[in-house]
């Protein structure tokens, strides 16, 4: 096919004969060299927050740890008493299972539903 | 030989080398539209250097075609943002006009060259249509593509500009 710059090929010619004079070795270290500069810098950078980052969290360990280990007694407490409540609740009427069966029911129908 | 394209997808997974290879093909033509195009060789080549360093962060983006016309796309938008830059500095800079400019060897060499002194003659407009698609190579389209400007512009501009150009090489030729 045709270009449409064919009838300035002779200039086309001329423009890359005098580009072609360039010396591509030491534009091509220059370039490469800054790529990998800016790499290195990315990654020392990155480095240096990831270790701040870990420092940080690493000082407030001990403070998470505690604050965790209350949560869960709390958690598992909560728990215990709901399921204590709900067989209660269902002792004294009968009905409530049935209500928590057909609401069960509907979630697992809905999430199939959902998914398909 | 290996297609731009494939050097390009390897370059875009982190390949240092193949992205090398790149800059290696296309360093001369991307040089040449950077120097024609700021009328200094040492310009030129930061412009290119920075061409080069943009399209290595955005090679992802490369989704095939002419590696060409998308690099001098880069090009043209890197000497867009250096222009809008120098017009800020010289508006703050009381001292820019009373400092002479620091010709570098780079730059007399860059003055030898007869087509960048006979583009210089051109206008603006023509200077840019001719550097992209008779210099760099690139289509009227792609051109068009790059600058932004109407299809119908860029012709006009291109045949107007290879006109003068042919002039003002026949009398530095005569003289």
């Amino acid at each position: 096919m045709m270009r449409e710059q064919e009838p300035y090929s002779d200039l086309t010619d001329l423009f890359t004969a005098e580009d072609r004079k360039l010396d591509p070795a030491p534009f091509v270290q220059d370039v490469m060299g800054g790529i990998r500069r800016k790499a290195l810098m990315r990654r020392v950078l990155l480095g240096a927050v990831g270790l701040a980052g870990a420092s940080v969290a690493a000082m407030q360990l001990p403070k998470l740890l505690s604050g965790w280990t209350g949560l869960d007694l709390a958690l598992t407490k909560s728990v215990v008493d709901a399921s204590k409540d709900a067989s209660l609740l269902s002792t004294v009427d009968p009905l409530w299972l049935a209500v928590g069966g057909v609401v069960t029911l509907s979630l697992l129908a809905i999430t199939t539903w959902e998914r398909t | 030989m290996r297609s731009d394209p494939d050097l390009a997808e390897d370059a875009a997974q982190g390949s240092e080398a193949a992205y090398a290879e790149l800059v290696r093909r296309h360093q001369a033509r991307v040089r040449g539209m950077a120097r024609r195009l700021t009328g200094s060789a040492s310009d030129g080549d930061d412009i290119a250097q920075l061409t080069f360093l943009k399209a290595w962060q955005k090679i992802g983006t490369y989704t095939g075609g002419t590696f060409s016309a998308w690099i001098c796309t880069i090009c043209w938008r890197e000497y867009l943002q250096l222009r809008r830059k120098q017009k800020i500095e010289i508006e703050f800079d009381e001292t820019a006009e009373i400092i002479p400019f620091e010709r570098t060897q780079s730059d007399e060499v860059g003055d030898q060259m007869d087509l960048t002194n006979a583009l210089q003659k051109l206008t603006e407009a023509q200077r840019v249509c001719v550097t992209l698609c008779v210099a760099a190579g690139l289509s009227h389209r792609e051109a068009a593509d790059a600058t932004g400007w109407p299809l119908g512009t860029v012709k006009s501009h291109v045949m107007r500009g290879v006109d003068a150009l042919r002039k003002h090489l026949a009398s530095s030729q005569v003289a």
